[in-house]
């Protein structure tokens, strides 16, 4: 708020000046307050639309703020991004165990085997591929684990980015990082990097042989 | 083409795991050259230095992918016609119709076993 004006003050000095020697009664503090009103609603009005415009300012910033937090809200972390993430963790349990499994039946398939029989060295043969086969399981786990590492990176990326944007700075290296998640996302999809797909949900080898034969 | 089991082979993936299954399963298949590469950009670069009779690639790795090596090898004069396999877990439709379009010969979604890898080997070679 604005101090009083030079001309509000001369006011207020002259009425002082010719009621200095009265007793104060109840007609001259009217007198006096009608003064400090007049001086204070000059003063106020002129400070009125300074007021305004910084109360125009917080609400342009309290929307942009929500409106940030919609934005949020809509890049689909909660509701896609951490959904598939435990997804694929599930898978990578599954994948573990099932190769686990297919290794150890190998292995005790090869200890019951019979050295001396003829097709022994068949079996064996048979069994260690098994375990190459069952081996593969690593591949794609740590496919699936690297895509929920990459998730986790992009949800830290966004929650740094608004963060920041609430605490009412934005730096260029938030904004660098962002670009770059972006620029990631999209490079994924001009390569056409799907990742492994879950159970039931990628096309089998039968498909794909019929369109090669 | 015949399928020569003394030709080099170049297996391409960024999992040294993969590329240790593949090498033993091509051993029991009879090839023994076997050559290897951690990515795309290796790859070619050593396809550049030297004809191979077949590559067998992975899709995701960096700093090139399987795709992008593919397209590469497929617009290259003195590569376009090596018989490539892509081996991967990409099994989306549209991964298998981009390599298709690309000029891959067979394609393997992972994880595979002995016989499909021999099966489309023999296919590739007409065997």
């Amino acid at each position: 708020m604005k101090k009083l004006g030079d001309e509000d003050l001369a006011k207020l000095r002259r009425f002082a000046a010719e009621n200095s020697g009265i007793s104060p009664d109840l007609l001259g503090i009217i007198e006096l307050a009608n003064v400090m009103a007049e001086t204070l609603a000059r003063t106020l009005g002129d400070d009125k639309a300074d007021l305004c415009i910084e109360l125009s300012q917080v609400a342009s910033s309290i929307q942009q703020t929500k409106d940030d937090l919609a934005e949020f809200r809509l890049s689909g972390i909660a509701s896609d991004r951490i959904p598939a993430a435990g997804r694929e963790l599930d898978a990578v349990v599954e994948a573990t165990e099932a190769a686990t499994h297919s290794i150890m039946n190998a292995a005790e398939e090869i200890m019951c085997a019979d050295p001396s029989s003829d097709d022994f060295n068949d079996v064996v043969m048979e069994k260690v591929t098994t375990i190459f086969e069952a081996c593969s399981f690593q591949d794609i786990t740590g496919q699936r684990i690297a895509n929920v590492v990459e998730t986790l990176d992009y949800i830290d990326r966004k929650v740094n980015r608004q963060l920041l944007k609430l605490a009412g700075s934005c730096n260029e290296d938030a904004v660098d990082k962002e670009q770059d998640l972006d620029e990631m996302v999209q490079r994924k999809r001009d390569l056409i990097l799907n990742g492994p797909q879950l159970e039931g949900k990628g096309v089998d080898q039968d498909f794909v042989d019929s369109l090669f034969d | 083409m015949a399928l020569d089991l003394s030709m080099p082979v170049l297996v391409v993936d960024d999992y040294k795991t993969m590329i240790r299954i593949i090498r033993n399963l091509l051993k029991q298949l009879g090839f023994e050259n076997v050559d290897e590469a951690s990515d795309g950009t290796e790859a070619l670069q050593k396809m550049q230095g030297q004809k191979y009779g077949l590559v067998i690639s992975d899709w995701n790795m960096e700093p090139m992918t399987g795709y992008e090596l593919l397209k590469q090898v497929r617009t290259t004069d003195a590569l376009a016609k090596t018989p490539f396999i892509m081996v991967t877990a990409e099994s989306k439709t549209e991964n298998v119709i981009a390599a298709k379009k690309a000029g891959v010969n067979n394609y393997i979604v992972k994880p595979f076993n002995a016989q499909t890898l021999k099966s489309k080997i023999e296919a590739v070679f007409g065997d």
